[in-house]
């Protein structure tokens, strides 16, 4: 008992007078970093060919399972291909589906939780029961489904996963609303007769753009995991894709006499996602410090 | 502080009784892993080719082959082949039984084929029964096919597990539900079924050694065999090193060689039937022609192939017969179209199709191991003439349906026989919508391959083929790529085992304690 007390108190002790300057010495690294790393990885989506020229299809049977060169940085695959060229091609693919599955849930996320907010009553209570019922629908069912009516591409893909977290941007935009509305300057704006539409534009929008820029963010890393992971179930962009699910799964054939095929892959999925959790956390963290 | 040395206590125990458990109930149980489920266990109405290695579990033939080639008495003694060849007169074996009692006879024979014919074109040796007119029971033990016309094939066809013999009484009482409980003569019967999960197989007790290529004249010494399924062969791998399984199938090299040299393992290999090849949708366009088809056999690199997708295990084919087939000729890879990159695209160009002006297809291929493999090299050499091409990887029984509807353009898949009529089976016109999936059909061709089936003189029958497959190969309905090897890894934990025709022989098999 005495052993845990002391425990506790210690803890007690540096969360109180230590944690602020922690806080502060870290914030700028890890802002530095999730910036750094995000800003990598949209540079290798939007140039990879003139990083890495060639087509990262090209098979080359002479070239097959060699480990890690100065030729080829990340060895290559079962089929002779050059593993760093696919890592590099296949950021488009992993991170054009992870933002454009965002951008389709928060649009009309957004816009149908602001109208709950705003509006409230019979609006608000039924939305609300479909968006809880949606959330309720695991987003890979809804991938298999729309992946077996439609077949296996990128578009579906994107749409599956966008589709799902319509509901995710749907709460935090309705509780962000009503927290404004409720707010005294709105409710001063409501008594000198401005009208619904101007509260939302000036009041509204301004106020919650920043939690739903957080918010993204954070979801763009979350859709890249989700991504991969479908992929890796074979529910991804279909060969000869270099989507990164699909490099990570493709390479566990041959991950027993091949390490760096799983690994490559694998490190940058979680780096990639650990930047934009550390952008999305950084940008959180300034809100809060203003 | 008492509770909680009381719960560690209780999860200790039963982590070690799981232990015991797990190592116990392996004790004389053989685990295998296998590519699929065999969807049906009734002979007669599965395409399916990984059915036949689980088939021959339940079901014995009236003949089998030896992995020379020979075609040797199995549950028929002796048969007697008339002079004008058109009757064949097969004595069986007397006091064989099937599992649950019935008397195999002359009566379950007659039955056997005359389902068979009944049933319709859902059997690979469909077309060899339909060329017998009547069959005739002389007496309990014998019985007499009447040909329509002399077979060259008959015989063989018979030594495939399709030609099990059925115990009437058994096929009649289960109606729709007999490929789910079959009953055979075999060494095992089918205990449990969970659709595609497990199989299991329990020693037939009435089994009394009547298989002339195995020594064991007992029921087989093992309690259990358990099948389950995996297309992911680095899976398998992994079981059979987790001591989850004692014996699994591989297709291609990389896997196999995890298991070389190893004091618990060994591997047995069976000289290939097989030919996996690329088959076209000769229905439509861009390969209803076949200048384009040809220049499609120059393109793909074989070698690369065999070496990609199967770690370099089996052995290029050019003409559309592997060498372990009767009728193979080596001659012929002359008139085959060779790799040749820059003639293809030339070729190619002339009918409309380069970078510049690109057509789009669909590859269709199975979940079968090395397909998706095939598919992606064979995407790639496709790209760079201008053909982009969406790769479809589905089910046996999905690629069937989309085959027969003709919704594809290039079909990877394979063929596994042990005759040069397999040609026929896949090319002829009067199989299309079954084996044909190309849509091909020419009538030189089948006049050839009906001539085939007919020619007792082994010289005059080799002649007939190589004409048959200069035919092919100028026409190009289908493109050979490579014989492919089966490798089985078996645990030295398990004796006695041996291969016959990729079929695992359990029969004289014994676990060692």
């Amino acid at each position: 008992m005495a052993a845990r007390l002391s425990i506790r108190t210690l803890n007690g002790n540096l969360t109180r007078a230590h944690l602020p300057d922690v806080q502060v010495h870290l914030a700028l690294p890890k802002r530095f970093l999730g910036a750094a790393i995000v800003l990598v990885v949209c540079l290798m989506a939007l140039f990879a060919p003139q990083i890495v020229p060639g087509d990262p299809s090209q098979i080359d049977a002479r070239s097959r399972l060699q480990a890690p060169s100065l030729e080829h940085p990340f060895g290559t695959d079962a089929f002779g291909r050059d593993l760093f060229r696919r890592v590099v091609h296949g950021a488009q693919p992993s991170l054009g589906v992870s933002v454009f599955a965002v951008a389709l849930g928060a649009f009309p996320g957004i816009l149908l939780g602001m109208m709950a907010g705003r509006r409230g009553r019979w609006l608000d209570h039924l939305l609300t029961q479909v968006m809880d019922a949606w959330i309720a629908l695991p987003g890979v069912l809804l991938a298999l489904l729309l992946a077996a009516v439609m077949g296996r591409s990128l578009v579906v893909l994107t749409l599956a996963l966008g589709v799902g977290t319509i509901p995710m941007f749907y709460r935090v935009a309705r509780a962000e609303t009503l927290r404004i509305r409720s707010a005294l300057y709105v409710e001063a704006a409501v008594s000198l007769g401005a009208d619904s539409w101007r509260i939302t534009r000036a009041h509204v929008l301004p106020n919650i753009a920043s939690s739903m820029i957080v918010l993204c963010t954070v979801m763009v890393g979350r859709m890249l995991l989700a991504t991969s992971a479908l992929s890796f179930i074979g529910l991804g962009a279909p060969p000869p894709s270099p989507e990164w699910g699909g490099l990570l799964a493709e390479g566990r054939t041959h991950m027993h006499e091949a390490w760096w095929l799983m690994w490559f892959p694998g490190l940058i999925i979680a780096l990639t996602t650990f930047g934009f959790y550390l952008l999305g956390n950084s940008v959180r963290d300034q809100q809060a410090g203003e | 502080m008492k509770t909680t040395r009381a719960i560690l206590l209780a999860v200790t125990a039963l982590v070690l009784l799981t232990g015991v458990l797990t190592t116990g109930a392996q004790d004389n149980n053989v685990t295998m892993i296998v590519t699929r489920d065999p969807v049906s266990l009734d002979p007669q109405s599965t395409l399916d080719p990984g059915a036949p290695i689980l088939l021959a579990y339940i079901y014995d033939t009236l003949v089998y082959q030896a992995e020379d080639g020979r075609i040797l008495p199995s549950l028929a003694e002796s048969w007697t082949v008339a002079d004008d060849n058109l009757a064949i007169t097969f004595d069986l074996a007397p006091g064989v039984v099937f599992s649950d009692g019935a008397p195999l006879n002359a009566d379950a024979v007659v039955y056997t084929f005359q389902r068979l014919q009944e049933i319709g074109q859902r059997s690979l040796i469909y077309s060899d029964i339909m060329n017998v007119s009547a069959f005739e029971k002389l007496d309990d033990l014998s019985v007499r096919f009447h040909l329509i016309q002399p077979s060259a094939t008959l015989l063989s066809a018979l030594t495939y597990p399709y030609a099990g013999i059925l115990n009437p009484a058994a096929v009649e009482a289960a109606g729709e539900a007999y490929g789910q409980q079959p009953v055979g003569s075999g060494p095992f019967v089918l205990d449990s079924w969970i659709p595609e999960n497990t199989l299991t197989f329990v020693p037939n007790p009435l089994y009394g050694g009547h298989r002339p290529w195995t020594e064991a004249q007992t029921p087989p010494a093992i309690d259990k065999l358990t099948v389950v399924f995996s297309t992911d062969e680095s899976a398998r791998a992994s079981a059979l090193l987790a001591n989850e399984a004692d014996i699994a199938y591989f297709a291609s090299g990389s896997q196999v060689s995890r298991f070389e040299g190893s004091a618990d393992f060994r591997i047995l290999e069976s000289p290939g039937r097989a030919l996996n090849f690329l088959g076209f949708n000769t229905g439509r366009a861009p390969f209803d022609n076949a200048a384009v088809r040809r220049a499609i056999g120059q393109l793909v690199n074989k070698d690369d192939v065999l070496l990609l997708a199967a770690d370099g295990v089996g052995e290029v084919v050019n003409g559309p017969l592997p060498p372990t087939i009767f009728g193979y000729n080596p001659e012929l890879d002359a008139s085959a179209a060779n790799y040749d990159p820059e003639a293809a695209a030339a070729t190619l160009a002339e009918h409309g199709i380069s970078p510049e002006h690109p057509v789009s297809i669909s590859i269709l291929t199975s979940t079968f191991p090395t397909f998706s493999a095939i598919a992606t090299i064979l995407q790639a050499e496709l790209a760079a003439v201008g053909i982009n091409a969406e790769i479809n990887v589905l089910d046996f029984s999905a690629v069937r349906e989309i085959a027969v509807a003709g919704d594809y353009d290039i079909l990877i898949t394979r063929y596994d026989w042990n005759d040069p009529d397999v040609l026929w089976r896949y090319l002829g016109t009067a199989n299309q919508g079954n084996t044909n999936r190309y849509f091909y059909g020419n009538p030189d061709l089948d006049a050839l391959l009906q001539q085939g089936q007919t020619a007792f003189d082994q010289d005059a029958r080799f002649d007939i083929y190589a004409e048959a497959q200069r035919m092919i190969l100028e026409d190009a309905p289908i493109i050979a790529l490579y014989m492919p090897v089966t490798d089985v890894v078996v645990s030295n934990r398990l004796q006695g085992v041996s291969l016959l025709h990729s079929h695992v022989v359990l029969e004289d098999a014994t676990l060692a304690p």
